[in-house]
């Protein structure tokens, strides 16, 4: 189960996600510039915490771009996918405001967060785990922000490479 | 794109969202509870006319384009409404459309006085209208699907996708006629085309762009059931013969045999997992002659591909820019957006009432466009209506057998389900539906370890052999239909019986070979 994630930064329009399956089936979606980072957030924890059904998992297993958006197949959704919501959503605002806190203080903020839609967390993350998360979300901003319009970084998930 | 922007300062900061991303969508579930503040504000109302006027200005302004009111209101609300869905604001989606169906019902005259082309832009004649139906089945099925969430979400069975294969060919080549004489008389100058690189720029972006509602339509007139997976297979080496022809209709396509070349040229795994097919080749059509300036030349259409599936075929120039009948220029965002829909739903149609001959709805060529072969319980005026009413009506009524998602499923059976397929699985009667003469009923008998016979009721008898490794029949050489230039037209496939999800079954039900099929009637 692999994907190879392809995020073209736009020349005068939005970005581009691509993701293509190991069975040479694609999802193909504009993104609204600024997302981007959204989207990396989502492949550096999923890849660092080796989440298989994060949205990257859900899609390299064959989730559709529209199925993720469909209310009725929401329901469906692993809770692993709801967590690594919560996840990317917290490390992507410590990233927007460079303000990280310690496990305990992350962990707090996600279960308050996870309350309202009947979530468990499902553990506390390390700080080791964050400190990589962290570490790769800033790598691939950074690479990110090194392309120039019409340039695209390429990223492979479910394999060691990024 | 309108841009649907908003900021949280407090939490975060500058980040600017925009509600289109799948992902954004499942982040906006979260937040719909952990802020509700956030999403009420990305809850949009409809637009009104004001807007969708200005958004349709926006478009056809800056390219002095004048239209009439109607053309613009269809088109800025086209525009609104699909951007609104993107954004899963589905209840802004319908309400910007019913504005306009208010203001103009589906059919009205008001439609049909409409200019087919306006300052040669191409947004679908009339108007976007395809496109908005189009839009308006699919948003209606997201709003029932969103009524129904919690109640009926996990007993739903997960349609199993299906895989649109989009074939992009690198090179054609053929004689081109530089006059209407060379027309006439079949010649011309030979030449040599390659595909417009824009098909492969972006990852497939305009051809990922150009399916978006059709995808979104199949799983709206299918209640769900019917996912389509692109999967992009540019063959650069291949190289295509083109013709071009004069007559009642002016062609400049595919020679016969180039759909041979290029199954032939795909690997064997591709072949058999794709269900439907989309064959893009260089165009040769000689616009830049002045003899064509305004000529319109077929192109493409719809084909059958040999696993019985539909082939959509067309020239690369068909999603760059506007051919010379339908306007001049490239095309802009927003007219691939309104237009390709409409193509591709008219070349669909062909196939559906082509699968489902029983019914009547295509006896004549294209007969949606003589409003006096429709059926009587159709309503409407356009094209665009009567497959809303054959979706309706038809389509989508118990008359239709088997099911539409379930038909339009053309991959091999998985090697799993072959293998448990023996000759007496084959054994039978079977029927080619309309019966037009005795060599369309058929009884299969066994007659070796893999071998079986084909008799009809005119008597013609020949040899078929079961081939479990690739899962089809081969047709044998003692048969008048074994084609010694195509073998691999020598060939039935199996139409599996298919579970709820679409799953292929180890049980028989048909024999395909091309667009025909051979329907079991006994077992």
């Amino acid at each position: 189960m692999t994907l190879l994630v392809r995020l073209k930064k736009g020349r005068d329009g939005p970005d581009a996600l691509s993701c293509t399956r190991s069975d040479g089936t694609s999802a193909w979606r504009r993104i609204p510039r600024g997302l981007a980072l959204h989207d990396l957030a989502h492949f550096a924890v999923e890849t660092e915490l080796a989440l298989a059904h994060g949205f990257f998992g859900l899609v390299a297993s064959g989730w559709s771009f529209e199925e993720l958006v469909a209310a009725h197949e929401r329901a469906r959704l692993p809770e692993q996918a709801i967590w690594v919501e919560l996840l990317v959503s917290r490390f992507s605002l410590e990233a927007l405001d460079d303000t990280p806190s310690d496990a305990r203080a992350f962990h707090s903020e996600l279960v308050r967060c996870a309350a309202p839609l009947e979530l468990v967390v499902p553990r506390e993350l390390t700080e080791d785990e964050l400190s990589r998360v962290r570490a790769a979300l800033r790598a691939l901003a950074a690479r990110w922000q090194a392309l120039a319009p019409g340039e695209t970084l390429e990223l492979r998930f479910g394999s060691t490479s990024a | 794109m309108r841009r649907r922007e908003w900021t949280r300062s407090s939490a975060l900061g500058s980040f600017m969202l925009a509600a289109s991303s799948p992902m954004l969508a499942l982040w906006l579930l979260v937040l719909s509870f952990a802020s509700p503040s956030l999403v009420n504000r990305a809850r949009g109302t409809s637009a009104d006319d004001e807007s969708v006027l200005r958004r349709a200005q926006s478009v056809l302004a800056p390219r002095g384009i004048e239209a009439p009111e109607l053309s613009r209101l269809a088109l800025g609300t086209f525009l609104e409404a699909q951007d609104a869905y993107r954004a899963c604001d589905f209840d802004a989606c319908a309400r910007t459309l019913d504005a306009l169906w208010r203001r103009a019902p589906p059919g009205a005259e008001a439609w049909a006085a409409l200019p087919s082309q306006p300052g040669g832009a191409n947004f679908g004649t009339p108007t976007c209208y395809y496109a908005l139906r189009m839009l308006g089945e699919c948003v209606a099925w997201r709003r029932q699907q969103a009524a129904q969430a919690g109640r009926t979400s996990t007993e739903r069975v997960r349609a199993r996708p299906i895989v649109l294969c989009v074939v992009l060919a690198g090179h054609s080549s053929g004689v081109s006629p530089r006059t209407n004489g060379e027309l006439e008389a079949n010649g011309g100058v030979a030449l040599a085309h390659d595909l417009d690189p824009a098909l492969l720029a972006n990852d497939g972006a305009l051809v990922h762009e150009s399916l978006e509602l059709l995808r979104e339509y199949a799983l709206a007139i299918t209640g769900g059931r019917l996912s389509i997976d692109v999967r992009i297979v540019a063959l650069p080496e291949l190289r295509l013969n083109v013709e071009t022809r004069a007559g009642s209709v002016r062609t400049c396509g595919l020679a016969p045999e180039a759909l041979d070349v290029v199954w032939a040229k795909l690997d064997a795994s591709t072949r058999s997992t794709s269900d439907w097919w989309w064959l893009l080749y260089p165009s040769h059509v000689p616009e830049t002659c002045p003899d064509f300036a305004t000529t319109e030349f077929v192109t493409g259409g719809m084909a059958s591909a040999p696993n019985g599936g539909p082939c959509f075929v067309i020239d690369d120039r068909w999603l760059v820019r506007k051919p010379p009948h339908l306007g001049r220029g490239p095309y802009s965002d927003g007219e691939r957006r309104a237009y390709l829909p409409q193509w591709l739903q008219h070349e669909l149609f062909h196939h559906l009432f082509h699968e489902y001959a029983e019914l009547g709805l295509e006896r004549e060529s294209h007969q949606w466009f003589r409003r006096a072969t429709w059926p009587d319980d159709f309503e409407g005026r356009f094209e665009a209506d009567y497959y809303a009413q054959a979706l309706e009506k038809r389509l989508r009524t118990p008359r239709a057998r088997p099911r539409l998602d379930l038909v339009l499923r053309y991959a091999a059976p998985p090697a799993e389900v072959l293998r448990k397929l023996t000759p007496a699985a084959f054994e039978g009667e079977y029927e080619r539906r309309p019966i037009e003469n005795d060599w369309h009923r058929v009884t299969l008998k066994r007659t070796g370890t893999n071998e079986l016979q084909w008799k009809n009721a005119a008597q013609a008898r020949w040899r078929v052999e079961w081939d479990a490794q690739r899962g089809v029949l081969a047709i044998g050489a003692d048969s008048p239909y074994f084609d010694r230039e195509h073998p691999q037209r020598n060939e039935l496939t199996i139409v599996p019986r298919r579970a709820d999800d679409g799953a292929a079954l180890a049980e028989v039900v048909g024999l395909r070979q091309g667009p025909d099929v051979w329907w079991r009637t006994t077992k």
